[in-house]
C-alpha cells in the first residue's frame, strides 16, 4: 500500500512538468506584449525595453521556462503585474471562498446524487426513475449562470429565505458561512449531480444483475440493504471515477459561480486576471487548479482500493 | 404432510414473443430427510422451478401461480417480510457459479455471519464465531484465517463450500442446490457431493438438487423428477429410474451417459444423442412436448398431450408409449 501510494505519488510528478510547460507555452504564444501592457499606454519605446528586460522577458524561451520552473519548485509563482503581490499570496488570500464552495457543492451534490442513483436503479422503469432521470438531464443541460439565476430570483428574491450573494468567512458562524453558499452550491453541484446520479444508476443496474445480488436475496437480506451493503459498494469504484473526473467540471463552473454570485475566490481572481492580461496570475492560477485536479484524481486512485479489495497495488 | 410440496406449479413470463411458460404444471413432493434430483436439458425449466422455490425469481414480466406447500404454508402468499425469514433460515439454496455467487468486495466472514445476524438472536462476535466453525463443518482449513479473506483469495471448490457454509449457518430444513457441481472440476465435484451427502446426513437437511448430470443424481438421489420443457414427464426412485426408465427422454439421457468400460474396439462405442433441440416453451405446446425428438413417437403423440400415469409404486410417466409397451409400428 505505501509503495504503491509512493509510486503513484511519483508518476503526478511528470503529469505536474508537462502540465506547467503546456501552461508556460500557452501564454508564451498567446497574442499581446505583457511588456508594453505594464509600461502603459503612453510608454515610450525604451522605457518598454526597460520593463522587458526587468521582467526578463527578452531571455531565450528555454531559459525563461527554467527560470520559471524554478520558481515553482520555490512555491514562486511569479508576482502580478498589476497588483505587484505575489501570486502566490493573491491565491492564499483567496482559498478559502473557492474550497468552502467546493467542498460544500461536493458534499450536497454526492449525498443527493448516489441515493437518486440507487434508487433510480432499483425501480428502474418505474416513474420514480423516470423522474429523477429527467431531472439529472434537465440539471445536466441547463448552464451554471443560468441555474444560478433561477435559484437566487426563487429563493432570495421573492421568498427571501437566502443571501442574494456574496460571502461570509467561516470565522463568522458556521450558519452565515453556510446560508451563503447553499444557492451557489446547488447551481454549481447541478451538472455534476446529475453526472453522478446516472453514472450510480448506470452501475448500480449492472450490479443488480449479478449472482452475489440473488445469493443476498436467498440469504433472506432486505431489498435496502441488498442495495446499500451489498450492491452499492460493488459499484462504488466506477462512481468514484466520475467524482474524480467530475471536479473538471466544478473547477470550470466555479469561476462562473463566482462571478455571478460575487464571491472573492479564486475564480474571481482567474476571471479579473483574464480581462486584465495578467500573465504570471493566469499561469498561477491555471497551474494551482490543475495541482488541485491532480491532487484529487491521486486521492480517488488511492479510494478505489478501500472499495474494491482485487484492485492490485 | 410433506415437508414441501409443489402443486400444480406454473412460473410464466411475459417476452415480447409470447409467454414463456418456463414450467408448466409441476407437482414435487420433497419429504423430510430425503434428497429429490430435479434432472432435465438446459431450458428445461428446472433451474427456474428451483428459484421460484423461494421466491427469487422477480419483475413485472414473471409470474408464478399454484402452491408451494412449505410445511403446510403457501409460500406464494407469504408477505415479503415473511418470506425473509424463509429464506437462508428454513429453506436455503447453493447456486451454480461459485465464482460469481459471492460477493467480491466482502470479506468471507462477514458473508456467512450475515445470515446469522439476520435469522438469529446472537452478536456479532458469536456470529463470526458460528462463522468460523461453518467454516471448519464444510472442510475449509485455517478457518480463523479465512474469515478475513475475499472471495478471490479463494479456488472455485473453496467459494462453492464457502456457499454451503452460507446456506447451512442457520441450519435450514431444507436446502436446494442448483447445479451445484456443473462449473467446477471433476475431483472438486466428488468432493462437494460428499460434502453435501454428509451434512445432509449430520443435520438432517432435506436437499431438492437440479442437475443435468446424471452421475449427480445416481450419487445423491433417493427419488428423480425428469423436466422436459417445463413439464414433469417422469418421477421414479433412482434405482428404479437406472434400472428401467419409462419415458423415452429418460432413456434418452441414460443413453447419452458416458460408460466405463467402452472404448474405440467396443461395438457401441459411440455416445448416443437425442438428435433435436428442446421444444421452445414460448407460446401453446400441441400434444407430447417431447414428441418431436422422441423415437418411439406415434400419430397420436403430436395430437393429444399424454397425461402422467402411475406405474407401479411411487412411479409416474407421461408417455402413450413408455418404454416396454409395445408401440405399433417400431
Amino acid at each position: 500500500m505505501l509503495i504503491f501510494t509512493l509510486r503513484r505519488i511519483l508518476a503526478t510528478i511528470p503529469v505536474m512538468l508537462a502540465v506547467a510547460l503546456f501552461i508556460f507555452v500557452l501564454l508564451y504564444l498567446a497574442p499581446g506584449d505583457p511588456a508594453e501592457m505594464i509600461a502603459g499606454d503612453n510608454a515610450s519605446a525604451a522605457e518598454i525595453e526597460q520593463v522587458r528586460e526587468l521582467l526578463g522577458l527578452n531571455q531565450p524561451f528555454l531559459v525563461r521556462f527554467a527560470d520559471w520552473t524554478a520558481g515553482l519548485l520555490r512555491g514562486d509563482l511569479g508576482v502580478s503585474v498589476f497588483s505587484r503581490k505575489p501570486v502566490t499570496e493573491l491565491i492564499l488570500q483567496r482559498l478559502e471562498p473557492t474550497f468552502s464552495l467546493m467542498a460544500t457543492t461536493l458534499i450536497i451534490s454526492i449525498t443527493a446524487a448516489i441515493p437518486m442513483g440507487v434508487i433510480a436503479a432499483a425501480r428502474a422503469g418505474s416513474w420514480i426513475d423516470r423522474a429523477i432521470m429527467g431531472t439529472a438531464v434537465l440539471g445536466f443541460s441547463v448552464p451554471v449562470f443560468a441555474t444560478s439565476y433561477a435559484l437566487s430570483w426563487i429563493f432570495s428574491i421573492q421568498l427571501n429565505w437566502l443571501p442574494v450573494q456574496g460571502y461570509q468567512p467561516l470565522s463568522e458562524g458556521l450558519w452565515a458561512w453556510f446560508r451563503h453558499l447553499i444557492i451557489p452550491s446547488i447551481a454549481l453541484g447541478s451538472v455534476y449531480m446529475a453526472l453522478i446520479a446516472r453514472i450510480t444508476r448506470t452501475s448500480m443496474l449492472e450490479v443488480l444483475n449479478q449472482d452475489y445480488i440473488r445469493t443476498a436475496m436467498a440469504k433472506g437480506q432486505s431489498r435496502t440493504r441488498i442495495l446499500f451493503e451489498h450492491a452499492l459498494k460493488n459499484a462504488a469504484v466506477s462512481i468514484l471515477t466520475v467524482i474524480g473526473l467530475g471536479v473538471a467540471l466544478l473547477i470550470g463552473g466555479a469561476v462562473v459561480t463566482e462571478s455571478v454570485f460575487s464571491i472573492p475566490g479564486i475564480g474571481r481572481l482567474t476571471v479579473d486576471a483574464i480581462l486584465q492580461r495578467d500573465y504570471p496570475v493566469i499561469q498561477g492560477v491555471v497551474l494551482f487548479f490543475s495541482f488541485v485536479y491532480v491532487l484529487i484524481n491521486l486521492a480517488v486512485d488511492l479510494a478505489y482500493r478501500l472499495f474494491d479489495p482485487r484492485i492490485r497495488l | 404432510m410433506a415437508l414441501l410440496e409443489l402443486k400444480d406449479l406454473r412460473v410464466h413470463f411475459r417476452t415480447p414473443n409470447g409467454i414463456n411458460r418456463a414450467v408448466d404444471g409441476l407437482d414435487l413432493v420433497l419429504d423430510a430427510g430425503e434428497t429429490v434430483a430435479i434432472v432435465g436439458e438446459s431450458g428445461s425449466g428446472k433451474s427456474v422451478a428451483s428459484m421460484s422455490i423461494l421466491r427469487l425469481l422477480h419483475g413485472e414480466n414473471c409470474r408464478s401461480d399454484g402452491e408451494i406447500l412449505y410445511q403446510g404454508r403457501n409460500l406464494l402468499d407469504l408477505d415479503e417480510k415473511a418470506m425473509r425469514r424463509i429464506r437462508g433460515n428454513e429453506i436455503s439454496m447453493i447456486f451454480q457459479e461459485p465464482m460469481t455467487a459471492l460477493n467480491p468486495v466482502m470479506k468471507v466472514g462477514r458473508q456467512i455471519s450475515e445470515a446469522i445476524l439476520l435469522h438469529q438472536n446472537v452478536d456479532r462476535d458469536t456470529a463470526m464465531r458460528k462463522a468460523q466453525d461453518m467454516l471448519d463443518l464444510v472442510g475449509i482449513p485455517e478457518s480463523k484465517r479465512r474469515l478475513d479473506e475475499y472471495p478471490h483469495q479463494l479456488s472455485g471448490g473453496m467459494r462453492q463450500r464457502v456457499m454451503i457454509a452460507i446456506a447451512l449457518a442457520c441450519e435450514p430444513s431444507i436446502l436446494i442446490a442448483d447445479e451445484p457441481t456443473t462449473a467446477l472440476d471433476v475431483t472438486i465435484q466428488a468432493q462437494i457431493l460428499d460434502l453435501v451427502k454428509e451434512l445432509k446426513d449430520r443435520l438432517g437437511t432435506s436437499v431438492l438438487i437440479v442437475t443435468h448430470d446424471l452421475g449427480v443424481v445416481a450419487e445423491v438421489a433417493n427419488r428423480v423428477v425428469v423436466m422436459y420443457a417445463g413439464q414433469k414427464v417422469e418421477e421414479a426412485g433412482v434405482g428404479d429410474l437406472f434400472a428401467a426408465p419409462l419415458h423415452p427422454y429418460t432413456e434418452g439421457l441414460l443413453r447419452a451417459m458416458p460408460k466405463l468400460g467402452t472404448s474405440r474396439v467396443t461395438p457401441d462405442w459411440r455416445l448416443a444423442e437425442i438428435p433435436g433441440q428442446i421444444v421452445s416453451t414460448i407460446g401453446e405446446i400441441k400434444g407430447c412436448v417431447f414428441a418431436n425428438r422422441c423415437n418411439r413417437v406415434q400419430e397420436v403423440c403430436h395430437e393429444i398431450r399424454p397425461a402422467l400415469r402411475t406405474f407401479g409404486s411411487g412411479r409416474v410417466a407421461a408417455c402413450h408409449f413408455p418404454c416396454g409397451s409395445k408401440v405399433p409400428d417400431v
